[in-house]
């Protein structure tokens, strides 16, 4: 199975925000962890950042080991934020194939050069969201991880309550 | 020990019109060819000490031939009028004797070298001719490692100073990787200045050049200051863990308190280290997306259950269509003409190949294998309990600190006051480096790729990229170099430290620039003292020379209290000791060394006849060195 063009890009800001974390004796294991964490708030909040938003270097070309069997898990994801975000209809078949198309390879990560393209739009967007609601940079992980539960169990109400008005 | 260690001592030396030691000889053989292991030199200060040092040097480096008419002349004995002077010292090298004369012209105000090699040639030969296994490390930052300031030492354990790695790098010839380094450099300047005047005209060039070496410049700039601020950040760090100590070491004195602070800090560990445990274990359960959130969760279902309702993927695949339009004939009989070929093509493109199928497929499993339940919110607020407990447990630390503080002397409160500025300095510049770092991160890619940029415009991208290769070998190999040295010093320092310190377990932990100890306990200065030398021992030990080891000064800056070890471990550590110690330094200092066999004791003493050389040892004990010694 090739591993195709695909680069996991960081969001501009998030080396500077996770500098004091990943400076303390508790850090993340993979700079990946915090690409990542970015990316289910700008998901689940449905919010894509902007190209100037990403880096222009990659981070790395494939996920990392824990995140090699959370592909197919992963590539859901996007087609599922894509969708809400095109407005394709349930019943929409041709639309749906068409953006599985689009956002899918037949490689490592299952995603297309496009697919993480969107991937890293949407960890921008998750980094927007960590800085507005995560203000106060924080070096104690556990204390990030508390406040980003928090965070994103806030978000998942919020969409939900939108979702059903 | 290496194998191959070539074995320089120190014969003895002779000083012919030298300034404050006029015509004198100092023998340091206990029999032919023979040094003493140790032998102690009363000189005192003011009276050619440093002269020696600078003397010693200068014969082991050859580098006098640089000297200026100026440092010739100070040379001279005041109101001489003798035209030359010389220093001669008498090496064995690996059993073989030679004899290297520094020969001073006080005329010219030059200098020169001779050598003598008695047991190869026998006859004196103009230059410094030393052999070359030697000629070519015997630098002056190498010499001046074995021919050595006693003030120096402290500086080895000194969290702002580097001269713990520096020692590393010079004894074991790890400077000559980098200057390796640094012609590299050199020869691809070359390059490029050739290449750039050979197309001199092409201005597009020189404003590339230009706009690589302002970003050059940009970089450097934000090096330095970010090289400031992290020296800073270690100086800080040093007076901080220096002020803790004290403090810690006062707050022992009151039992009660001291408790109370042992018991808090204890807990505050404990807590701590479940901290870990369930960072990791939320960490854990965020990398399962649908753990992270029961929308996630339902959304991925959903997605699934749709997948599933519209028959996606769909069992035809793209295969099917661009092997049909291969054929005369369409499967329901109709011919198939170009126009039909190219339209089932066109719409092949929108149905998913075998590959797709299997991908569609794959994720549509793993969405029906995932799980929720309620297990990372548990972890979650497990955590926020634990970051409350270590809150209160931080507190109550602060408040025995409070209370201690409260209750102490004045000594104690301008520590803690200290400490708090050294706290809040750091947070300050903990804050500002990483920008800095960042800053300098943007800076070096924009230098990069400019430099590029020029290596393409001069056409020299190959030979650059071969270049820096060699480049990045050498910084590697460097590295690795230094990394193992450091572990094999570090255990064997600790050896040393052990035979000499037996009262208490202090240790070293690392070298980082410095020498740094183990916990945060500290040592006394006479014990920083040993560590230091137990270290220099060891760097002597490891290296590829066995070299004497010239001390000027060794209990200058000591304690009366703290000479006496110092003096006990000293004879240990290396195999020719050559202490110049000064009469106010012998007290205290001196007595480890009367009861040892194989010591020998020489005083300089000045009179009418001028300076000479007494091998007494009661002259050494009773001699007084004057004012200019105090």
């Amino acid at each position: 199975m090739a591993t195709g063009n695909v680069y996991f890009r960081l969001p501009v800001k998030a080396e500077a925000y996770f500098q004091p974390i990943m400076k303390s004796s508790q850090k993340f294991e993979l700079a990946f962890d915090y690409y990542y964490l970015c990316l289910l708030v700008g998901i689940l909040a449905g919010k894509l950042g902007r190209d100037e938003d990403v880096k222009d270097q990659y981070l790395v070309d494939s996920y990392p080991g824990p995140y090699k069997t959370k592909r197919g898990v992963l590539a859901g994801l996007l087609i599922e934020a894509e969708m809400r975000r095109q407005d394709i209809l349930p019943q929409d078949r041709q639309r749906l194939q068409q953006l599985i198309l689009t956002l899918t390879s037949h490689n490592d990560t299952f995603l297309s050069e496009e697919g993480v393209n969107f991937l890293n739009l949407y960890a921008a967007g998750g980094m927007e969201l960590i800085e507005d609601n995560i203000p106060t940079k924080t070096a104690s992980l556990p204390t990030f991880l508390t406040l980003y539960h928090q965070l994103i169990d806030r978000l998942g109400a919020e969409q939900e309550t939108w979702s059903t008005e | 020990m290496p194998e191959a260690q070539t074995k320089v001592k120190i014969l003895g030396w002779r000083y012919e019109n030298i300034r404050g030691l006029e015509t004198m000889d100092v023998n340091l053989e206990s029999q032919d060819h023979t040094p003493y292991p140790i032998t102690l030199i009363m000189m005192p200060n003011g009276q050619g000490k440093t002269t020696t040092m600078e003397l010693l040097l200068a014969a082991f480096t050859g580098g006098a031939e640089h000297w200026g008419r100026d440092q010739v002349l100070e040379l001279r004995p005041p109101g001489s009028t003798a035209n030359s002077g010389e220093f001669q010292l008498r090496l064995l090298i690996d059993g073989q004797r030679f004899v290297v004369t520094l020969e001073l012209d006080y005329q010219t105000g030059s200098a020169s070298y001779a050598t003598t090699r008695i047991d190869i040639s026998g006859g004196k030969e103009p230059g410094h001719n030393l052999p070359s296994s030697l000629k070519h490390v015997f630098k002056d930052q190498f010499v001046k490692r074995f021919i050595f300031d006693g003030e120096l030492v402290k500086d080895i354990l000194n969290g702002s100073k580097d001269e713990a790695e520096k020692t590393i790098r010079y004894l074991h010839n790890l400077d000559r990787l980098e200057e390796l380094a640094v012609a590299i450099d050199h020869v691809k300047d070359d390059m490029q200045r050739e290449r750039e005047t050979a197309s001199r005209t092409d201005r597009g060039l020189t404003r590339l050049r230009n706009q690589r070496d302002e970003a050059f410049g940009q970089m450097r700039q934000l090096q330095t200051r970010l090289a400031q601020l992290e020296s800073q950040f270690n100086e800080a760090t040093t007076q901080l863990e220096q002020r803790e100590t004290f403090l810690q070491h006062r707050l022992a004195q009151s039992e009660q308190l001291q408790r109370r602070y042992e018991e808090s800090q204890r807990q505050l560990e404990t807590v701590r280290r479940d901290l870990v445990l369930k960072g990791q274990a939320a960490i854990a359960s965020f990398r399962e997306p649908t753990m992270a959130n029961r929308l996630i969760f339902s959304r991925l279902n959903q997605l699934s259950s749709r997948l599933q309702r519209l028959k996606l993927p769909e069992s035809t695949s793209r295969q099917f269509f661009t092997e049909l339009a291969e054929e005369e004939f369409c499967v329901c009989g109709r011919p198939i003409r170009s126009t039909e070929r190219d339209a089932i093509l066109s719409r092949a493109e929108s149905y998913l190949g075998h590959d797709e199928y299997g991908v569609v497929n794959a994720i549509k499993q793993e969405i029906r294998n995932s799980t929720y339940d309620d297990s990372l919110t548990d972890t979650i607020n497990n955590l926020t309990e634990l970051l409350t407990e270590e809150s209160r447990h931080l507190s109550e630390l602060r408040r025995i600190e409070l209370e201690q503080e409260n209750s102490g002397d004045d000594d104690v409160r301008q520590a803690a006051e200290e400490r708090d500025v050294l706290r809040a300095k750091l947070t300050s510049l903990d804050e500002k480096i990483p920008s800095f770092q960042l800053a300098l991160k943007t800076a070096k890619d924009n230098y990069e790729s400019l430099q590029r940029k020029f290596n393409e415009a001069t056409q020299t991208v190959e030979f650059i990229r071969k270049a820096d290769k060699l480049k990045d070998i050498t910084r590697q190999t460097s590295a690795a170099a230094l990394r193992n040295l450091k572990a094999t010093i570090i255990e064997n320092t600790n050896r040393r430290i052990a035979d000499v310190i037996h009262l208490e377990k202090i240790s070293v932990e690392a070298i980082d620039g410095h020498l740094k100890l183990a916990g945060k306990g500290g040592a006394s200065q006479g014990q920083s003292l040993a560590i230091a030398y137990s270290f220099l021992g060891s760097l002597f030990a490891n290296s590829a020379f066995g070299l004497p080891f010239v001390v000027d000064s060794p209990a200058g800056p000591l304690d009366l209290e703290v000479r006496h070890e110092v003096a006990t471990m000293l004879p240990g550590l290396f195999d020719q000791l050559i202490l110049l110690v000064m009469s106010g330094e012998r007290e205290a200092f001196a007595d480890p060394f009367y009861q040892l066999a194989g010591v020998q004791f020489l005083t300089v003493v000045k009179d009418s006849s001028g300076p000479h050389c007494v091998a007494e040892i009661e002259t050494f004990k009773k001699f007084q060195g004057g004012k200019e010694d105090i």
